[in-house]
């Protein structure tokens, strides 16, 4: 059973649709990335599941719970990480994930380790006693995360949690996803920024307009995307001699040389290219690079998406 | 395009925004409607049209000007105040501040903002109101004299408030000010100007009745003059004596003053909040050694605060010890300013209507409690409005609805914050009943004045506890603090005067007065004081009516239903249960 299942999840502001009919699979111990331009109905949809948002149609459920009829169990498997949140004026960061863990009815006397163990998990654990209200954007970050770890749920819904961060504090908040997807926790992600999850996710989703364009295993997609390889070939001598062996050659499609880098596209198998390469060495070229350019999330995002909000 | 005058681009982007949306059409179709509504209900039978119109139509210029500068009172400094700290909030402040709009431009285009539609609203009455002249009596000079005199209250209340924006960083704390500002400025000295004229009519020129007359023209002139809603008074007794020239130049020498002082803050420099830094102190010692200065005997901040216990609602205690008791220095300074206006408005009011040597003490303590009761009720929304509407402004709402809390818990710590944030103001009020007012009555041994007080303490726990709803209720439904507050002082004008009011005119119209027997016009009447317990707590003092008593205890007893419903609304809101309900209901069905 999928730890997060969403069937024909319909969302309207009046006349406008944010989410058309939307079927998602989440399993358990997936770092699912959802990607979508601005507006696209992420945020929707993670409200929704979050419990914050009614659906219009549909349904979604979390490790089984109906998300619209049980919202209290819900929240006991969910930690949400809204996309912008305040902090309260006045109290310090250990004070603030008391109250939280006071919400979230965790026994005083389990919460001080509890505490502490987020707090070593965030790498706060030298800011406890700072006023959160006098931390800088990404601490907010870490803060947010850390009061969403809280209570130790199952699922965490993380809207754009990287957003607004310098490159530094991006690669530890990543660093930390990556720690709590080994720690067994099922995370769905948002965000526009695709670099921010090219690395990190394991599946992917992309949403425009409210509509589901793709879902899935992040490389089934990006083969489905690309029909074609990407070969780049760097020599250090004999690029005309390499230009004419792969000048009119079958399987080879749109030779694009600079200088002594070639960029190809082929649909050439593994075999075909492993006779290529050794039929360029034997001609006496000096080849120092023949490698697969790697397909990225821009690849497939630009090639499933349409543009426009 | 900015064009010549740079605050073009504000002017556009806030008070044409603020034109277009619906709401307005709401406000001026209410306001219009009362207008007409009282207009129509005034208006004299026709046989009566010779006799009475004059008076009428004096009346009627009365009550729109009474109502327009109430308005002005209660809207314009919450309006006005949030006009740069909304920008503050919204980090658009320093955007502003790097444009080529200047600090005149920019304080001219809040201030056309802030007054704008309270201007339309006024001028939207003026057709209205011009039906008046109908009746014979009004010249147009007289209402020219009360435009005038309004809309220039209007810019001297918003220079106070624009001020208060531009010179605090805080929301709260700048409509406070804004408010305290314009109460300062024309409230107090009307309610102290009117307890001295009434205390030297009634004490003193009794004496010299030849000399009072002249005495008292030049001492009104003179309250005219510094606080315009005094025009009223005098402008009725002796029109001729009004000169508008004075009120005129008092509003903008004030309105003047106070934009000088908007532009000297608006050309400083952002300031950036500075984060405090200091650790908690652990050190029994150092703690003690601080616990001797002020404020630490009252609370340290920096004293290790306990976690919170188990079983006890995490809203209340955060509201608390963070929160209201967190500034507990504030919270002093409430008191001493709320004993202090109590007290000083309970003894204006006792020595004018119930001193020794008359028989009116009765009267004197149910005015008294009447005017401790709107003075406790006044500076309540600015304390509560903020409760919820602060969390949804920072998106902190959301956070606290993602917990295992429930509804009622957000609720219940919410109303327990807002009970503690009103106690200095109740204390003080009840202080002052208890020294100031009582001995008044015991001193004559009248025990019906001790039977009063107790009914005015329990009609002012019955308005805290309805405004105390009120406010949670529109606080969690606005967007904008500014906004929570203005609905929040309409709807309390509308429950706590506008309905009752309204009825006792619908009931003295010709039209009525002459279709309902006299019997059953006094049960209306009743129950029309009713619909307000400040109302029916005052109609208590007409022995001649009957059944007051019942009608003043009906009164509180549906208030208290209304605070109740008020936050059985609120428990929906925050769960968002009928939505919830509705849709299970439909998938049963």
């Amino acid at each position: 059973m999928a730890m997060i299942e969403i069937r024909q999840l319909t969302k309207r502001y009046n006349k406008f649709e944010a989410l058309k009919g939307i079927d998602l699979d989440v399993e358990e111990g997936d770092i699912y990335g959802f990607i979508g331009p601005n507006g696209a109905g992420k945020t929707t949809t993670i409200r929704i599941l979050a419990t914050l948002l009614e659906p219009s149609s549909g349904s979604a459920w979390i490790n089984g719970i109906d998300v619209m009829y049980s919202p209290y169990e819900i929240k006991r498997i969910v930690g949400y990480m809204p996309d912008s949140f305040g902090v309260y004026d006045g109290m310090r960061l250990r004070e603030y994930l008391d109250f939280f863990a006071a919400a979230y009815k965790i026994p005083g006397k389990r919460r001080k380790a509890i505490i502490d163990d987020v707090l070593n998990l965030t790498d706060l654990a030298d800011r406890a006693d700072d006023f959160v209200s006098a931390f800088s954007r990404g601490m907010k970050q870490r803060c947010c995360l850390a009061k969403t770890l809280i209570h130790d749920p199952k699922v965490l819904l993380l809207d754009e949690p990287a957003s607004g961060l310098d490159p530094r504090a991006r690669i530890e908040i990543k660093e930390l996803l990556k720690t709590l997807r080994d720690m067994g926790k099922t995370i769905l992600i948002s965000s526009h920024i695709l670099s921010e999850l090219g690395d990190m996710c394991n599946k992917i989703a992309i949403i425009e307009r409210g509509e589901l364009l793709t879902a899935g295993d992040f490389q089934e997609i990006l083969q489905s995307v690309r029909q074609t390889r990407e070969i780049r070939l760097l020599v250090l001598d004999g690029s005309d001699k390499a230009a004419e062996i792969l000048k009119d050659r079958p399987g080879i499609i749109n030779v694009d040389r600079s200088g002594n880098e070639f960029h190809m596209e082929s649909n050439l198998g593994q075999a075909q290219l492993a006779e290529l390469l050794s039929e360029l060495v034997q001609n006496g070229v000096q080849v120092v690079f023949f490698s697969e350019v790697m397909g990225t999330l821009e690849d497939v995002f630009l090639h499933v998406t349409k543009g426009g909000i | 395009m900015i064009g010549p005058f740079p605050s073009t681009a504000l002017v556009r982007r806030e008070f044409l925004s603020t034109l277009r949306k619906p709401r307005m059409l709401v406000y001026t179709s209410l306001a219009v409607l009362a207008c007409i509504g009282g207009v129509v209900l005034m208006w004299p039978s026709a046989q009566a049209v010779q006799i009475v119109g004059a008076k009428t139509s004096t009346v009627l210029l009365n009550v729109v000007t009474v109502v327009l500068m109430a308005g002005c009172g209660l809207f314009l400094p919450a309006l006005a105040a949030t006009a740069i700290t909304s920008e503050r909030d919204d980090e658009t402040y320093d955007m502003l501040h790097l444009s080529l709009i200047m600090p005149a431009g920019m304080a001219f285009g809040k201030m056309l903002n802030a007054l704008g539609v309270y201007w339309l609203l006024a001028l939207s009455l003026m057709p209205v109101l011009g039906v008046t002249f109908f009746l014979v009596g009004l010249s147009w000079q007289h209402v020219l004299v009360r435009a005038a005199v309004i809309a220039w209250m209007a810019v001297a209340i918003g220079a106070v408030g624009i001020y208060c924006s531009a010179r605090f960083q805080r929301t709260v704390v700048a409509i406070a000010a804004s408010y305290f500002g314009a109460l300062f400025v024309f409230g107090i000295p009307w309610v102290f100007g009117a307890a001295v004229l009434e205390f030297f009519r009634i004490r003193v020129f009794w004496l010299v009745e030849a000399a009072c007359d002249v005495f008292m023209l030049r001492l009104e002139q003179l309250a005219v003059a510094v606080v315009p809603p005094t025009i009223i008074i005098l402008d009725s007794r002796m029109p001729a004596a009004v000169n508008p020239l004075g009120p005129l130049i008092y509003l903008t020498l004030l309105a003047l003053f106070f934009f000088r002082l908007t532009l000297r803050a608006l050309r400083r420099p952002p300031k950036v909040r500075v984060p405090k830094l200091d650790k908690p102190i652990d050190d029994a010692a150092r703690l003690h050694a601080r616990r001797k200065r002020f404020p630490y005997y009252l609370i340290d901040p920096l004293k290790r605060k306990k976690i919170i216990e188990d079983g006890r609602n995490p809203v209340l205690v955060r509201e608390l010890r963070w929160g209201v008791l967190g500034r507990m220095t504030v919270m002093v300074r409430v008191f001493y300013g709320a004993l202090a206006v109590d007290w000083a408005v309970a003894v204006a009011f006792m020595l004018a209507f119930g001193g020794v040597g008359t028989n009116r003490i009765v009267d004197a303590t149910a005015v008294a409690m009447t005017a401790l009761t709107i003075c406790t009720l006044l500076p309540a929304p600015i304390l509560l409005s903020s409760l919820f509407v602060k969390e949804r402004e920072h998106n902190k709402i959301e956070m606290l609805q993602m917990t295992l809390l429930r509804p009622t818990q957000i609720l219940m710590g919410k109303l327990g914050a807002a009970a503690v944030q009103l106690s200095p103001l109740v204390v003080a009020a009840v202080l002052t009943s208890v020294i100031v007012v009582a001995p008044f009555g015991l001193a004559r041994a009248e025990w019906e004045n001790l039977l009063m007080l107790g009914a005015g303490l329990v009609t002012l726990f019955v308005c805290v506890w309805t405004v105390a709803a009120l406010s949670l209720a529109v606080s969690l439904l606005a967007r904008t603090t500014a906004g929570a507050l203005v609905e929040t002082y309409a709807l309390a004008l509308i429950l706590f005067a506008g309905t009752s009011a309204a009825l006792h005119l619908a009931l003295q119209s010709a039209v009525i007065r002459r279709s309902i027997p006299p019997d059953l016009r006094h049960i209306l009447s009743l129950t029309a004081s009713s619909f307000s317990p400040l109302f029916s707590y005052v109609g208590l003092l007409e022995r001649s009516r009957q059944n007051s008593w019942t009608f003043w205890i009906a009164s509180c007893v549906m208030f208290i239903l209304l605070g109740a419903v008020l936050m059985l609304g609120c428990t929906h809101r925050v769960n968002r249960g009928p939505e919830r309900a509705k849709r299970r209901a439909n998938v049963t069905a």
